[in-house]
C-alpha cells in the first residue's frame, strides 16, 4: 500500500516537472524565436529544458503504458474503463492535434512563401539598376572630370601641383583632389573643406586597377546612406620617376544617396528576407513541431493521470464490491472527493455500513434463532410427548424421540417423506394417520382427540391435539400433532379408583361378617336341637350356607383388602429360577391334572425382587392357568424365563403360558382390571394383583389370548444383576 | 481552399518527419569554409601590449551566399592570455574580443567591413580582399603593461570565429541543427616573451 502511494506520488511529482519543463521550454522557445537578442545563450538552454521535459513524458507514457498492459492481463479491475479512457483521451487529443499540425505546417510554408513576390522582387532588382544606372551616368561624368584634371596636369611641375589642383577642384565637382607619388606619398591635395585631415589614401584595388586600366572609378558606400565615387587616374610619368596616381573624391548628392541608400536598403532586406525564407520556415515548424510533440506528450501523460484519477475510485468501488461479495464487511473506501465519484464512495460505504450492520442483526437473530432451536431440540427430545410437525402434502418436518417411540417408527433421518408412504407396514402409525386424515378431511386442522391405538403389544391411548403452524405467502405452514400417552395414566386412576374401592368394601363388608357369622351359628347351635329333623335339617343347611357365604365373601374381602393395601415392596436378590421352581414344586403332578413344565433361561438370572410378591404372582398366574385348563385334556402349563439384553438394560422375561380355551379378544383388553374374569367363580381380582405386584417392581406385564389355543401372560421385569451359570435354557416337567 | 498533391504532401510530410528526426540528432556540419589563424604576436606599445596576427579566412559557401543577398555577418576575434601557476592551473588574466561586421552592398556591389572596436568602415570589391584585409591584425591594444608580471609566464591565444550571436533567429536555429554559418579557427597559442 505504501509503496504504491509512494509510486503514485514520485509519479504525479515526475508529471508535474515535466509540465512546468515543457511549459517554460515551451514560452521561452515562443519568446526566442521572435526575438534573436538572447537566442544563442538560451536556445540550447532551453532546447534542453524542453528535451529533458519530453524525455520525463516519454518515460512517464512508458511506465504508464507497461502498468497499464500489466493490469489489462492481469485483468485488474478497472484496467479496461483505463485503457479506454486514456485511448479515447488521446484519440481525441492527438487527432485535432494532428490536423492542426498538418495544416498549421501547410499555412507555414504557404505563408512564409507568399511573404515574396517576383514582381516585387523584380520590381526591386528593376529599382536597384535604375539606381545604379543613375549613379554610373554620374561615376561616368566624374571620370571624365577626372581625365580633363588628368590632361591639365601633363608637364605640371610638383611644386605647381597644388594651385592647378586647386583651379581644376574648383572647375569641378570633387570634393577632393588629390596627387600621389607611388600610391601613398601625397603630392599635392585640393579639397572643399579647410582642414589639416590627411586626404584619403588610393585603395589597394584602385591602385591595381589603375596599373591595369589607366583609369578607375568607382562608388564607395560610406556610413549614413552616403556614398562617394572615387575617380582616378594614372598620371603619365617620366622615365625613372615613381608613379603618379591622380584621385578625385565626388560625393553622390545627399538626396541621391539618401534615394539609393534607400533603395539599397530595401533591396538588401528583401533579399535577406527571400534567403531567410527557408530558415524562417524551418524554425517556425520547428518549434511548431516541438510544442505539438510536448503538448502531445502531455495530453498522453495527462490522459494517464486523468484516467488514473478517474478509476481509482471506480477501482476501489471494483474492489470494495468483490470484498463485500466475499463477506469482507469491514472495506470501506476512502472519502473526501466533493464530486459525483465522492458521492458514490459515500453511498457505498454507508451502504456496506449498513449491510454490515444488518448481517450482525441478522447472525445475532440467527444465532437467538439457533439456539432457540437447538434448546427447543432438545426439549422436543427429552420431552415424552410425541410431537410430530407436518407439512401442508403430509410430508414429515419434524419429530420428537417420543412421537417414534410411541408411533413404533423411527422417524429420524425420514424428513420429507410423506407420513402415508412411512405408515405402509405400520399398523400403529396407520390408525394414527388415519385420525388425522380423517380430521382433514372434515377441514378441521384444530382439533383435540384421544385415540386408542391398538397393536401386537397391547393398546395404546394416546391424548393428541393438533393445531396448525403459522406460514408466510411463500412457505404455507402445516400442522403440529402433539399426543401423550395417557394408557398408564388412566390405568392408574382406573386402579386408584379400583383401589378406592377394595378398601371401602373391605372395610363396609368385612365388619358386619363376624356378626352375621356368629349369629348364623348362634341360631343353629341354639335351636338346632329344638327343632324337629325335617327343620333341623333346613336350618343346619341354611345356617351352613351362611357360614359358607360368610366366608366366602370374607376371602373376597380379604382379596379386596390384599388389593387395596399399599405396597411395602422387600426387595432381595435371589435366583429367580429358584423360585419358580420352588413354586411350581408346590403343585404336585397328578394324572388328571394339567402339567406344569419349566422352561428356564440357563444364565441363572438372579434379579432384585420381593419373593414373596412374585411368588404371589406366580401363584395367581398357574391358579389362572390351572382353572382354565380343568376341561382340557392333555392339559399343560407353561412356566419360562429369559433374560433380554437390550442396547440399555437387561431385562427377564416371565412367561406362563398355558394351551386352554383362551379368551375373546374384547375381554383382553381389561384382563388386568379388576373384577374382570372369564371363570365362572373368582374374584376377578387375581390378575389385578399380579399387574399391581408387577407394577410395584417396575416391570410391564402383558396378556395374549387366542380361543382355542390358550393363553399366555408375560411379566418383564428389571434385571439388575445377572449370573451367567452355563449357556442354553433348561426344560423340566414339574 | 487549395489541395496539395499527393506527391507534395508526402514531401512535406518528409520533411516533417526529417524535422522531427534531426530534433533528436546530432547537428551536421558543414565541410567547406575555414577560419585558421597563421600567426599570432604581442608587441610593447606605450602603455599596451598591442596584438599582431594573421588569420585566413574563407567562408562556407552557405555564408558567402547569405552575405551576398544582405545578411550581416560577424567575424569576431577572441584573444586570452593566461598565466601560468605551479603546482596548480593557469589563471586567465584577460580575455577579450573584437567583433567585424562583413556585409555586402548591393548598389556599390562592394564589401563592407566595419571594425566595432575602431567604427572605421572599409569597403572592397572582392569578398576575398574584404577577407584577407579583415583578417590581417594590426596593433590591437589587448592588455595594459603594467598587468603582466615579468617574472610569470604567459600563454597566449588568439582565435577567430563567426558571432553566431549576431544572426537572426532563424539563422541561429538552423545552425545550431545544420551548422551552416558556424566556423571557428582553433585556437592559436604562443607563449609571451
Amino acid at each position: 500500500m505504501g509503496t504504491r502511494i509512494i509510486r503514485r506520488r514520485t509519479s504525479n511529482l515526475l508529471l508535474l516537472v515535466a509540465l512546468v519543463l515543457a511549459v517554460t521550454g515551451l514560452i521561452l522557445l515562443g519568446q526566442i524565436t521572435s526575438s534573436a537578442a538572447d537566442f544563442g545563450r538560451l536556445y540550447q538552454v532551453i532546447l534542453l529544458v524542453n528535451t529533458v521535459g519530453a524525455a520525463v513524458l516519454l518515460i512517464l507514457i512508458g511506465v504508464n503504458l507497461v502498468r497499464l498492459f500489466r493490469e489489462y492481463s492481469a485483468n485488474e479491475p478497472g484496467s479496461r474503463l483505463k485503457a479506454r479512457m486514456v485511448g479515447a483521451i488521446t484519440v481525441l487529443v492527438v487527432a485535432p492535434m494532428a490536423v492542426v499540425y498538418f495544416y498549421s505546417v501547410q499555412f507555414l510554408n504557404e505563408g512564409v512563401d507568399s511573404w515574396f513576390d517576383v514582381q516585387v522582387e523584380q520590381g526591386l532588382d528593376d529599382a536597384l539598376k535604375l539606381s545604379r544606372a543613375a549613379i554610373d551616368l554620374r561615376m561616368r561624368d566624374n571620370l571624365k572630370q577626372v581625365r580633363k584634371v588628368s590632361d591639365a596636369l601633363l608637364g605640371v611641375s610638383d611644386e605647381d601641383m597644388f594651385s592647378y589642383l586647386s583651379a581644376l577642384r574648383a572647375d569641378s565637382d570633387a570634393s577632393e583632389i588629390s596627387v600621389f607619388a607611388g600610391g601613398s606619398r601625397i603630392i599635392a591635395t585640393s579639397s572643399t573643406t579647410f582642414t589639416a585631415e590627411i586626404p584619403m589614401l588610393p585603395s589597394e584595388e584602385m591602385l591595381y586597377r589603375l596599373r591595369r586600366d589607366q583609369y578607375y572609378v568607382g562608388l564607395e558606400p560610406l556610413a549614413d546612406n552616403a556614398y562617394l565615387v572615387r575617380a582616378g587616374a594614372l598620371l603619365p610619368g617620366r622615365s625613372g620617376r615613381e608613379i603618379r596616381v591622380l584621385q578625385a573624391l565626388f560625393p553622390l548628392s545627399q538626396r541621391m544617396g539618401s534615394l539609393a541608400g534607400s533603395v539599397q536598403q530595401t533591396v538588401s532586406r528583401y533579399s535577406e528576407l527571400s534567403f531567410m525564407r527557408e530558415p524562417i520556415k524551418f524554425s517556425y515548424i520547428l518549434t511548431l513541431s516541438l510544442v505539438v510533440l510536448v503538448s502531445l506528450l502531455l495530453a498522453v501523460s495527462g490522459a494517464f493521470y486523468f484516467a488514473r484519477r478517474m478509476t481509482a475510485p471506480v477501482q476501489g468501488l471494483i474492489a470494495g464490491t468483490q470484498a463485500v461479495a466475499k463477506g469482507n464487511f469491514d472495506t470501506r473506501l476512502p472519502a473526501g472527493r466533493q464530486d459525483e465519484i465522492g458521492f458514490l464512495v459515500d453511498s457505498f460505504n454507508d451502504m456496506i455500513e449498513r449491510l454490515d450492520s444488518a448481517r450482525s442483526e441478522a447472525r445475532h437473530s440467527e444465532q437467538q434463532v439457533e439456539n432457540e432451536r437447538a434448546n427447543l431440540e432438545v426439549i422436543l427430545a427429552n420431552l415424552s410427548t410425541g410431537v410430530i410437525a407436518l407439512e401442508r402434502n403430509m410430508t414429515l418436518r419434524t419429530a420428537n424421540a417420543s412421537a417414534s417411540l410411541l408411533l413404533h417408527e423411527e422417524f429420524r433421518g425420514h424428513e420429507g417423506q410423506s407420513v402415508l408412504r412411512l405408515a405402509e407396514g405400520n399398523e400403529v402409525l396407520q390408525q394414527f394417520v388415519t385420525v388425522f386424515q380423517q380430521h382433514l378431511e372434515k377441514g378441521k386442522t384444530e382439533w383435540r382427540e384421544q385415540i386408542n391405538l391398538r397393536a401386537d403389544s397391547g393398546s395404546r391411548i394416546l391424548v393428541s391435539a393438533c393445531t396448525e403452524l403459522p406460514g408466510s405467502f411463500r412457505s404455507p405452514g402445516g400442522f403440529v400433532i402433539v399426543f401423550d400417552d395417557v394408557t398408564e395414566l388412566l390405568q392408574a386412576q382406573r386402579d386408584a379408583a379400583w383401589g378406592e374401592v377394595a378398601r371401602r368394601l373391605a372395610h363396609e363388608i368385612k365388619n358386619p361378617l363376624t356378626p352375621i357369622q356368629l349369629s348364623a351359628e348362634r341360631i343353629r347351635h341354639r335351636y338346632l336341637d329344638t327343632m324337629d329333623a325335617e327343620s333341623a335339617q333346613l336350618l343346619d343347611r341354611a345356617t351352613a350356607t351362611i357360614v359358607q357365604q360368610v366366608e366366602a365373601m370374607r376371602d373376597m374381602v380379604n382379596a379386596f383388602s390384599e388389593y387395596a393395601r399399599a405396597p411395602q415392596i422387600n426387595l432381595t436378590e435371589l435366583n429367580i429360577n429358584q423360585l419358580i421352581s420352588q413354586v411350581a414344586d408346590l403343585y404336585p403332578t397328578q394324572s388328571n391334572q394339567p402339567r406344569l413344565i419349566l422352561e428356564l433361561d440357563g444364565q441363572q438370572p438372579i434379579i432384585s425382587i420381593d419373593a414373596v410378591r412374585i411368588r404371589q404372582v406366580l401363584h395367581n398366574l398357574i391358579r389362572n392357568s390351572l382353572e382354565a385348563l380343568e376341561e382340557t385334556p392333555d392339559a399343560e402349563v407353561c412356566l419360562s424365563t429369559r433374560l433380554i439384553h437390550s442396547a440399555d438394560a437387561q431385562l427377564l422375561e416371565i412367561a406362563v403360558q398355558d394351551n386352554g380355551p383362551g379368551c375373546a379378544d374384547a375381554d383382553q383388553e381389561k384382563v388386568f382390571e379388576p373384577y374382570v374374569t372369564t371363570k365362572s367363580k373368582g374374584t376377578g381380582l387375581g390378575l389385578a394383583i399380579v399387574k399391581k405386584l408387577v407394577d410395584e417392581h417396575g416391570g410391564d406385564v402383558s396378556f395374549e389370548s387366542k380361543l382355542g389355543e390358550g393363553t399366555r401372560v408375560t411379566i418383564v421385569l428389571p434385571a439388575a444383576v445377572v449370573q451367567g451359570q452355563g449357556a442354553g435354557s433348561k426344560r423340566k416337567s414339574a | 481552399m487549395t489541395f496539395l498533391s499527393h506527391r507534395r504532401l508526402l514531401h512535406r510530410a518528409w520533411v516533417c518527419a526529417l524535422m522531427l528526426l534531426t530534433m533528436v540528432g546530432l547537428p551536421v556540419w558543414a565541410d567547406d569554409g575555414l577560419f585558421e589563424v597563421t600567426r599570432g604576436s604581442l608587441r610593447v606599445g606605450d602603455t599596451q601590449y598591442l596584438l599582431d596576427g594573421q588569420v585566413d579566412l574563407l567562408l562556407k559557401s552557405e555564408a558567402t551566399e547569405a552575405l551576398e543577398s544582405g545578411l550581416m555577418l560577424s567575424i569576431q576575434m577572441q584573444f586570452e592570455i593566461t598565466r601560468q601557476r605551479r603546482f596548480w592551473t593557469d589563471i586567465q588574466v584577460a580575455s577579450i574580443s573584437r567583433d567585424f561586421e562583413l556585409q555586402f552592398n548591393a548598389l556599390s556591389q562592394r564589401y563592407l567591413v566595419t571594425d566595432n572596436l575602431t567604427g572605421e568602415q572599409q569597403s572592397y570589391a572582392t569578398l576575398f580582399s574584404a577577407l584577407r584585409n579583415l583578417g590581417r591584425i594590426r596593433d590591437w591594444p589587448v592588455l595594459a603593461v603594467d598587468v603582466i608580471n615579468a617574472d610569470a609566464n604567459y600563454d597566449c591565444a588568439l582565435r577567430a570565429v563567426i558571432n553566431q550571436d549576431r544572426l537572426p533567429g532563424p539563422l541561429q536555429m538552423l545552425t545550431f541543427w545544420r551548422g551552416d554559418f558556424s566556423l571557428d579557427s582553433d585556437w592559436y597559442r604562443w607563449a609571451l616573451e
